[in-house]
């Protein structure tokens, strides 16, 4: 198996780790209007924002949250700059925004007639997450940038660990990173799954998603260096090939990711399970539905009603969640939730911090394309 | 693991096929707006009519030119392999792209700007993500294997072969249906012209289909031991490592 030696998040959860736990444990959670952008809606969609965070300008916000979070991932696994330069250090990121080639003023500059200038273009080229992470710390080992939508960071971790199986290099920075985005907050609001109130994931008065942005890094290698917070026990990847933005309704991607992530343990042994919740009233739905058949009675939640939908990074920081939940037997209460919803068929998340039991724990996502990952943690204990 | 390349399929400014990747080309013209007038810039462009011959009509009604390039690109392939383009349950796919699907994104921000943001298109938002195309090719194939969207400006075709040698290593699928796509439009060609010039921007896809057997490609090691330069007949674009396996593989063809 392979270890996750350290752990590092930025939200609007909080910065750090730490702060993020305790912040969650309090139930405290921050949504509001945006304030990076404006627009021209009538009313505004609270977002989950990173309040006053001063990003590279040479590089986009996104790589500038990761950057956070993989120092923090670091010196979590008690890696120091020298170290990184003798070990083969992989980097495999998920995103969405970090990749996209949509700088708004060029685009407008453009069609209005102009000439605008390419640095606006070669800033996004140079930030691709992956690239500039090992970048910016050296690393040497191989590069990979994910683009599954919202499972990104998800598959991000478990493509991490096959590299470390297959011998490619010896530690690997995985996570996910999503800076909050005009365009993507328009295009979500086109797409009417966003709400107008704070998010409510599987709650049976749900009314869609908030936005928000972040970055979640784990540093994963083989055993034996450091000391190891959780080992990755699974991963499961499966295609629904239904729908480029619904998911399938009786979730058989899902089913077959979950079964592959569970495939050689007991599901007897899940603790809990960190669910994609997104709070759109179709994917609650799925995956409460999936969640109760496959899992009966095991506890579940969602932590974007304290982070907000980060898109490329939500999968990644809900595994470092997971991860440090798994550790403390511990999950907070799914943040939004009041009502069950008959339509979930008795899937209910808790609703209050709740102790949990078992070997393992289990982090879901579901995103746009049909995409579904699952990844399995187990207790290092 | 060393898998076998059971089949090739690429289009771009050489044609559509295998062979193709084999033939010299000629850029063609792409014309872009250009201040209050247009200009006509080189650029090797994809044909993608050939692509009725797998999917209906109507279906194609609202996948955008990125979409069908890839969707092209893979139907020659599993053509190629011998393998059907439909009903292909548990298929792997890996794609990768560097620009993603610029089009659409310029379409979906004039869209904003012609309307107001309460105007985006719905429909450009979820046509502007990185894996519209691998969801597209899934839908259409019904693959329902893992599914992985890649995005990278350099090495993107190593990165693309090295996700599907790991694919199918670890038992995840038994053949994987692995390329690269880019497309030309305004934003690609804008940069192309205001930048230093050079080789000409290529649109096009090019894919393997990899697995066990007795591949008529030989295998996916020779191929990429066998590659030339990355500059072909595809033009320049982030994936054409890919193309130059692709080319290198044809090259070792036993038919």
């Amino acid at each position: 198996m392979i270890a996750v030696t350290g752990l590092g998040c930025i939200s609007a959860a909080g910065r750090g780790l730490e702060a993020s736990l305790a912040s969650m444990a309090a139930g405290v959670r921050s949504p509001a209007p945006p304030t990076a952008f404006t627009t021209d809606h009538p009313e505004p969609c609270p977002v989950f924002e990173v309040g006053g965070f001063a990003a590279d300008p040479a590089l986009l916000r996104t790589s500038g949250l990761l950057a956070w979070a993989a120092r923090e991932a670091l010196a979590d696994a008690g890696l120091a700059p020298e170290d990184l330069a003798r070990l083969r250090v992989g980097v495999c990121i998920g995103t969405t925004v970090g990749c996209a080639l949509n700088d708004e003023p060029f685009c407008r500059a453009y069609r209005a007639g102009g000439h605008p200038p390419l640095e606006a273009m070669a800033r996004i080229l140079r930030s691709n997450p992956a690239e500039a992470l090992a970048r910016t710390f050296g690393c040497t080992g191989p590069l990979q940038t994910v683009v599954n939508a919202c499972a990104s960071g998800t598959d991000a971790v478990g493509l991490g660990a096959q590299w470390l199986r297959a011998g490619l290099c010896d530690v690997v920075l995985a996570g996910g990173a999503d800076e909050l985005s005009r365009i993507t907050y328009n295009g979500f609001r086109a797409l009417k799954i966003t709400a107008s109130e704070p998010c409510r994931p599987f709650d049976r008065n749900r009314t869609g998603l908030n936005l928000g942005e972040g970055a979640g890094v784990l540093v994963l290698e083989r055993p034996g260096r450091a000391r190891a917070r959780a080992f990755v026990a699974g991963y499961g990847t499966a295609c629904d090939a239904y729908h480029p933005t619904a998911p399938h309704p009786e979730g058989a991607g899902l089913r077959r990711a979950l079964a592959g992530a569970l495939e050689g343990l007991d599901p007897a042994e899940v603790a809990f399970v960190n669910a994609h919740g997104t709070a759109t009233p179709d994917n609650d739905k799925v995956e409460g539905l999936v969640l109760r058949e496959v899992l009966p009675g095991v506890p579940f939640l969602s932590t974007k009603g304290y982070t907000g939908h980060t898109l490329g990074a939500a999968g990644a920081l809900e595994a470092v969640f997971t991860v440090a939940c798994l550790e403390a037997g511990r999950i907070p209460a799914s943040a939004g939730f009041e009502e069950p919803d008959p339509a979930l068929g008795g899937a209910v998340p808790v609703d209050r911090p709740t102790s949990v039991r078992g070997r393992l724990a289990l982090s879901q996502s579901l995103a746009f394309g049909g995409n579904n990952a699952v990844v399995a943690f187990a207790e290092a204990r | 693991m060393n898998p076998a390349v059971l089949g090739v399929g690429a289009v771009g400014g050489f044609g559509a096929g295998a062979r193709a990747l084999l033939e010299p080309a000629q850029p063609g013209l792409y014309e872009l707006p250009w201040g209050e007038g247009r200009r006509a810039i080189p650029a090797f462009r994809a044909d993608t009519a050939p692509l009725e011959r797998f999917v209906p009509r109507r279906a194609l009604r609202r996948i955008d030119a990125f979409s069908r390039i890839a969707l092209l690109g893979a139907c020659l392939a599993l053509e190629d392999a011998g393998m059907p383009t439909s009903g292909l349950e548990g298929l792997g796919v890996v794609l990768g792209s560097g620009y993603g699907a610029t089009g659409t994104t310029f379409a979906l921000i004039d869209s904003m700007i012609e309307g107001g943001d309460a105007c985006a298109s719905p429909t450009h938002f979820a046509g502007s993500l990185h894996n519209t195309p691998a969801s597209h090719l899934a839908i259409t194939l019904g693959a329902t294997g893992p599914s992985l969207s890649l995005s990278r400006f350099q090495g993107l075709g190593d990165a693309v072969l090295l996700a599907a040698r790991l694919m199918l290593a670890e038992g995840r699928a038994t053949r994987v249906l692995a390329g690269v796509v880019d497309e030309v439009s305004d934003l690609t060609a804008y940069l192309w012209a205001r930048g230093e010039g050079g080789t000409p921007p290529g649109e096009g896809a090019a894919f393997l289909v990899l697995g066990e057997g007795e591949g008529a490609y030989g295998s996916l090691d020779a191929a990429m031991a066998g590659r030339g330069p990355s500059e072909g007949p595809w033009g320049a674009l982030p994936g054409a490592d890919a193309f130059a396996v692709a080319a290198a593989a044809v090259r070792s063809s036993r038919r």
